[in-house]
């Protein structure tokens, strides 16, 4: 008996990895999900969502109630703003660039925000900042995260800070800020999104 | 055959009128602009309460800054370029110095959050154009309904700044056989074509693209200029080819509003020695330029006046209080 696919919940994982690292706060557009059921079928549920550890109620995207009734067994979704939405004119909702998430010197969207401290950071007040993001040749930082999906009411997603961390040397990159320089984390950023 | 024409330009004509309508959202044009205007103006949208976008862009400059080489913001804070025209904007492919910015809509989000310019958050922004009693009135008549929104506010000023369209000049309407250059302005208009419209080209007198026409690095400021926006070293120094509308009311002139005067501008490109390395080779190949050729070439620089665009009370600050 299939159960009916109700929301989406991002788990965030930061332990801080022995003390190396706080997290402050984590942001993220997830865009244009689609879920991929073991009959082939998929379901696309076009649009963007902005994750914000701050505001838990946002980690839960809950999915529309006609959702067609499937095993769904993955999922994908844009991390970050798809090309088109990126250089369009000014857009209301999750992609409102009063959300901050948007290069006001440059055309472009942030797609990730990591900040906090570090032990190791040489920046004032040990901080980190890490604006992943920016879609301009030959730089494109637009990547579809895959993620494995257990069946129930509920698919979980965790965002492994600890991770993405671990493969940071903060002493030399304490935050990054522009399209060139996310290009270099923009991968290790996609490896966070696991299935728990 | 005729058959076939007729359908073809009536699927054009339902395309296009699609496209238009989807790029409207039902938004009343007019009503945008003038909301556009009137955010243009108001000093409310800064920190402090002391500068419009309207305070670096004077209509009577051709809404560039008369007199100041780097721009002048909140608290007295210097910025780090010189204010640009604005004018015919519509066609233009980039915008700012470096073409950082792609889409004239999303503009104003650089000015209004600016530290050096206006220097507010948006947020504030919201808050403190929820307190004004005429913000609401005038976002119902452009948008269907009072909600103020970041986007809507951008989306106004854009539209605004699109409107300004200059294309009346003495030289316009010369071109349009309806009215008369004199001898020198002649001369001056021969000289430019064969040195200068290489790369100030087209209607607007810029091809839109960058490059650098050969000024030596500023030690102090350290622009790079195009390079900051790419990140290609090929582009650093590169600049915008401005256009040349109104050039006579724009002083000072280039991204740092190094020269004062369009004698110190001609005087750059015809003493070549000074030239920058990085200088175009289509700078390099403009001939000396004497005195009398420096003056014709000003003259003709001069009937690219637009009297009625720097007076067009459309566009203007005084009515928008009356
Ligand atoms: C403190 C002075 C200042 C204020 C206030 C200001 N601007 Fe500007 N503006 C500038 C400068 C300087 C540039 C060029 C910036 C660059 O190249 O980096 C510019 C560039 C522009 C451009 C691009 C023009 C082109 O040809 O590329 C537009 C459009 C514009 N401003 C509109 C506005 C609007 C709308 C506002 C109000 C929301 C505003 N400005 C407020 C100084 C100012
Ligand atoms: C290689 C292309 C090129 C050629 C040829 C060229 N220019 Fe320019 N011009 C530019 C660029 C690029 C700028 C902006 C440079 C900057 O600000 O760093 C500029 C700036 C100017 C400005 C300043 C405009 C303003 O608003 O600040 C004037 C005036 C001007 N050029 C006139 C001329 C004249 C007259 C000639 C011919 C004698 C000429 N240019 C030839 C590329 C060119």
């Amino acid at each position: 008996m299939l159960e009916v696919l109700l929301s989406i919940v991002f788990v965030v994982h930061s332990t801080g990895n022995g003390g190396q690292y706080t997290l402050e706060r984590a942001q993220w557009y997830v865009g244009n999900v689609e879920l991929h059921a073991i009959d082939g079928s998929s379901y696309r549920i076009a649009g963007y969502y902005l994750l914000d550890t701050d505001d838990p109620q946002s980690l839960r995207l809950e999915l529309p109630e006609l959702l067609p009734h499937a095993d769904y067994r993955s999922l994908s979704f844009t991390l970050g703003v798809d090309s088109l939405d990126n250089h369009g004119g000014p857009r209301e909702g999750a992609l409102d660039p009063m959300h901050g998430m948007y290069w006001t010197w440059s055309t472009g969207y942030i797609f990730l925000k990591i900040e906090g401290t570090a032990s190791a950071s040489p920046q004032p007040k040990k901080r980190i900042e890490y604006h992943l993001g920016g879609f301009r040749a030959p730089y494109n930082n637009i990547r579809r995260v895959h993620c494995a999906m257990t069946s129930g009411q509920e698919a979980r997603i965790v965002v492994d800070v600890d991770a993405f961390m671990r493969t940071i040397n903060v002493a030399q990159t304490p935050g990054v800020m522009d399209v060139r320089s996310s290009a270099d984390l923009i991968d290790q950023a996609v490896e966070m999104f696991r299935a728990p | 055959m005729h058959h076939k024409i007729v359908v073809i330009c009536m699927l054009v004509v339902a395309i296009a009128t699609t496209v238009v309508q989807s790029g409207n959202h039902g938004e009343q044009d007019e009503a945008v602009v003038a909301l556009g205007r009137r955010l243009f103006y108001d000093p409310v949208l800064s920190v402090d309460q002391t500068t419009s976008c309207g305070t670096c862009h004077q209509q009577f400059a051709a809404f560039a800054h008369v007199d100041h080489a780097l721009s002048h913001g909140v608290y007295g804070r210097i910025g780090t370029r010189n204010v640009p025209a604005l004018q015919n904007l519509a066609s233009r492919r980039g915008f700012m110095w470096d073409g950082a910015i792609e889409h004239l809509d999303m503009q104003a989000l650089s000015p209004l959050t600016s530290h050096a310019e206006m220097g507010e958050t948006l947020p504030r922004i919201l808050e403190k154009l929820d307190s004004v009693g005429w913000c609401r009135t005038l976002m119902t008549q452009a948008y269907g309904s009072p909600d103020i929104t970041i986007p809507r506010v951008l989306r106004a000023l854009g539209r605004f700044v699109a409107t300004l369209e200059s294309r009346s000049s003495r030289f316009d309407r010369w071109h349009a056989g309806q009215d008369t250059l004199a001898e020198n302005e002649r001369r001056g208009y021969d000289l430019f074509r064969a040195y200068c419209a290489s790369c100030h080209n087209g209607i607007d007198f810029t091809d839109d693209s960058f490059r650098s026409n050969g000024l030596p690095l500023d030690s102090l400021l350290m622009d790079h200029g195009r390079e900051r926006v790419t990140l290609d070293e090929q582009d650093r120094y590169r600049f915008k080819v401005p256009s040349l509308r109104n050039v006579g009311r724009t002083m000072p002139y280039m991204h740092d509003g190094r020269f004062k005067r369009l004698r110190d501008v001609l005087a750059h490109y015809a003493q070549q020695d000074d030239l920058a390395d990085h200088a175009d080779p289509l700078v390099r190949s403009i001939a000396p330029l004497d005195d009398r050729a420096r003056k014709d070439l000003i003259a003709f620089l001069l009937t690219l006046t637009d009297e009625a665009f720097l007076r067009d009370t459309a566009f203007g600050e005084k009515e928008v209080w009356e």
